[in-house]
């Protein structure tokens, strides 16, 4: 089994390390590996860092991993930002020697590295500056084990469209940047790819989960959507503006997200399944329009990709922190229906499921997204769309008839608190029994997972519960798992723990937090060290 | 079970009569309110053009005049504050074949929902928004609002004690600016004119706007001042000549009445996005395959 995680870092626009990675990926699934990808953008518009990084390996991850194995740097900023991430016992550098400068290494660096004169092999060799990124990904193939070939009809399929030429420029600059590996480097890394030609074809779309989202609405038989332009959730408009026509949908572009949910509910109250995608901030906006949403019964889904908070706060970093406002947000009691993806595949099909609890329970429902999610690729099975189970009560300003009042308010709980009885809508992970329980919602899914797994393998034991089913809250399976273990840890991506106010406001259960709150993702590191921390002194 | 015969007479009676579209509700508004005669002209216009009450849906925002969709008999969705106009243009693209119709006051469409108005505008949305403009926030009981132009008649105004310095806008003057295809002015005391105006805009496939003076007797009776200045645009004036509509709207001498602007030729907005749908021959799942396929 091979299972490495390669960072690729340059200058966005000019080294395209973006670029490098993708065709890293999609090789990699090509030849049967599963991929998980963290990509970030840098905060300039135009230019500035960029890097992709990307976790393979010969059997499934769920997770982002802990640091990189492999970095490759295309430029002197890569380097002096990203080198302190590699580990000091046995990361490997590969960086381009005509503009990376090594700063003096101290005795502790047991660190290997590869230096490539990846600009002059470009610009002198293949004769094109731009074909750096090829030129890396050809010593990429020779050094750690991708197939030449399968990145080569990769190129091909990519830019085939655009002319021979430019596919033979490429496919000499990756022949250029293998033949450098072969003729003057000497591997002594243990980092070698293995194809797993079994799993070839299985998950073979690479999806982020704004593009998932997306699909899922698409799939689930949208037909207005309206949204405002905000990061992280944007793409989903992208996606649905491109494609929705064909499939007889109509989006609009309004002038903020409080014109958004309105346009959506008018949709919805004339019959039609709506959606808009926003993030935090734009949710504030939009919580006067749910409570409408509530009151009237109408069907909508609103997807939060959540950015780190309040106010404007991290637009471009993840956070946890809008479960308070999904759940509760609005003045009155407002019941809903939140639910929240861990992954790019429940992206797809818990949109789906969105717009069916939507339909079923008459109700707004929030989707819980975040940016980290929304920004990251992870291979997955094409949808069968036909195996895709798809669902297709006047009013008159208030007499002063409490009654009336009371008995809608009853209703309205009464309807949406049945959905808590909905299967599907969580995972376990783990034994049976544990000394620790750990209960997580959102992204971190796939490295908490991870974490449980290492307590397991290291003597202790310990299980998890993921909850994609926010509210209303499943009160007897969190109160089920908690009798299976001897303690429960909640583990969020928010300062207060929102998840953990709900549970111990609503349930027997008196769980402790872990958190984290600093704009990036849990790795599994990180929460096994937590996790063990809670085991040790719990 | 009395609400359901009624309703069935009303499909079965032809022609229908202008009572036929008013629903069990009794109006609200007090004695001598311009509401009145809007809600009367609306029904008479929904009976001389024979309109079917089924496809008709009235949204409304907050006030007065945005209890509007519960005295009529037809669909009608009563929001919140200010949102009249983006849910209306959701149930436009919803379903272009509806008869859209949107009441709010000047508070709700001025104030709070000023920033939906432009863009319904430019957007051509096919609906017509009805505007019974007070000067005042009736509702809650006589504060100024965006278009009170002599605080002398506010008989509150609890929340100018001291005076008012804000500059009125001229919702006739934003509808020119903002773009839309059909601006016009009526005034609830010329109930004839009132009519025309509502059954032209009606007739206008696009946004067709319509300011119409209608004073509040409790809080800001105006019947006085206005009715003298009063004026009907006749045919001197191009009605395709924004500019000149502009000019008419800010006389400050007079109150013009009638149709100011109008463009009949420019697509609606349901218009456009029907000319992008391209609907995928092999349905649902042909058109994902495809799209699936470019993600591998």
């Amino acid at each position: 089994m091979s299972d490495f995680i390669v960072k690729v870092g340059g200058e966005g626009g000019t080294d395209s390390p973006t670029t490098a990675g993708e065709f890293i990926t999609l090789s990699a699934i090509r030849e049967g590996n599963s991929v998980f990808t963290l990509r970030t953008l840098p905060a300039e518009i135009k230019g500035g860092l960029a890097t992709y990084q990307v976790r393979v390996s010969s059997e499934h991850v769920s997770s982002q991993g802990d640091g990189p194995d492999v970095l490759m740097c295309m430029n002197q900023e890569s380097y002096d930002e990203l080198i302190d991430e590699l580990d000091l016992e046995g990361g490997v550098l590969v960086y381009d020697t005509d503009s990376v400068q090594l700063a003096p290494q101290n005795g502790a660096d047991h660190r290997l590295y590869y230096g490539v004169p990846m600009t002059s092999i470009a610009s002198d060799e293949v004769k094109e500056r731009r074909t750096k990124n090829m030129v890396l990904l050809g010593v990429f193939s020779a050094l750690f084990g991708l197939g030449l070939d399968t990145l080569k009809r990769c190129v091909e399929d990519k830019y085939g469209r655009r002319g021979p030429e430019l596919v033979q420029l490429n496919h000499a600059a990756l022949d250029a940047g293998a033949r450098f590996v072969a003729e003057k480097l000497k591997k002594a890394d243990p980092f070698w790819f293995q194809p797993n030609p079994e799993r070839s074809g299985v998950e073979r779309m690479v999806v982020d989960g704004s593009d998932a989202v997306a699909m899922g609405a698409a799939a689930a038989g949208l037909q207005v959507y309206a949204g405002y332009p905000i990061t992280p959730a944007s793409d989903i408009m992208h996606w649905l503006a491109k494609f929705l026509p064909q499939f007889g949908g109509t989006v609009i572009q309004t002038e903020d997200e409080i014109a958004a949910l309105g346009c959506c509910l008018g949709a919805s109250f004339a019959g039609a399944k709506t959606m808009s995608a926003t993030s935090g901030p734009g949710l504030s906006l939009m919580t006067e329009m749910l409570g409408l949403g509530v009151m009237c019964e109408l069907p909508v889904v609103v997807v939060d990709a959540q950015r780190g908070g309040p106010a404007t706060g991290l637009p471009t970093k993840c956070e946890n922190g809008d479960l308070n406002i999904a759940v509760l947000g609005t003045h009155g009691d407002a019941p809903r229906i939140v639910v929240a993806p861990a992954n790019i595949r429940d992206c797809f099909y818990d949109t789906v499921g969105a717009f069916n609890l939507a339909e079923k329970y008459q109700s707004p429902v929030i989707l819980l997204s975040d940016q980290s999610m929304a920004m990251r690729t992870q291979a997955m099975e094409p949808p069968d769309v036909d195996t895709i189970q798809r669902h297709d009560e006047h009013g008159s300003p208030s007499t002063n008839n409490g009654t009336l009042a009371a008995a809608m308010m009853d209703k309205r709980y009464r309807k949406v608190q049945a959905a808590r009885f909905e299967s599907g809508w969580s995972r376990t992970h783990g034994p049976e029994t544990a000394k620790i329980g750990a209960i997580g919602w959102g992204s971190l899914e796939g490295a908490l997972a991870e974490a449980v797994d290492r307590i397991n393998a290291n003597g202790g034991t310990a299980r998890m519960l993921h909850l994609r089913m926010l509210a209303p809250l499943p009160v007897e399976e969190i109160e089920a798992f908690a009798a299976t273990v001897d303690k429960v840890v909640v583990c969020e991506l928010n300062f207060s723990g929102q998840l953990n106010h709900m549970i111990r406001a609503e349930t027997d259960v008196r769980s402790s937090l872990i958190r984290k709150y600093d704009g990036v993702p849990f790795t599994p590191r990180e929460l096994a060290a937590a996790l063990q921390e809670e085991l040790n002194h719990g | 079970m009395a609400e359901v015969a009624q309703a069935q007479t009303l499909h079965e009676a032809e022609p229908r009569r202008a009572k036929d579209y008013r629903s069990a509700v009794d109006p609200i508004w007090c004695p001598g309110c311009g509401d009145f005669g809007v809600l009367s002209a609306v029904s008479e216009v929904f009976a001389e053009r024979n309109i079917d009450p089924d496809n008709v849906v009235i949204v409304s925002g907050i006030g007065c005049s945005g209890r509007f969709p519960a005295f009529l008999r037809c669909y009608g969705f009563h929001g919140v504050h200010g949102r009249a106009l983006p849910t209306a243009t959701g149930v436009a693209l919803a379903n272009p074949k509806l008869r859209v119709m949107v009441v709010g006051g000047d508070g709700d469409g001025l104030s709070i929902g000023a920033g939906h108005f432009p863009h319904a505008a430019r957007r051509n949305v096919d609906l017509t928004y009805l505007l019974p403009d007070n000067e005042i926030y009736g509702l809650t009981k006589g504060q100024i609002s965006p278009t009170t132009t002599d605080l002398s008649l506010a008989k509150k105004a609890l929340s100018s004690p001291h005076g008012s310095w804000e500059q009125p806008v001229n919702p006739v003057g934003l509808a020119l600016s903002y773009g839309a295809s059909f601006v016009a002015r009526a005034y609830s005391a010329q109930r004839k004119e009132l009519s025309k105006v509502i059954d032209e805009a009606l007739a206008h496939r696009g946004f067709s706007f319509v300011q119409v003076v209608s004073p509040c007797t409790t809080f800001y009776n105006s019947y006085k001042t206005i009715t003298p200045k009063v004026r009907f645009i006749d045919d001197e004036h191009n009605i395709h000549d924004r500019n000149g509509a502009l000019q008419l709207a800010y006389d400050r001498r007079h109150v013009w009445l009638g149709v100011f602007y109008r463009d009949p030729d420019r697509p609606t907005l349901q218009d456009q996005f029907q000319h992008i749908r391209e609907v995928s021959a092999g349905g649902r799942q042909r058109a994902l395959n495809d799209i699936f396929r470019q993600y591998t």
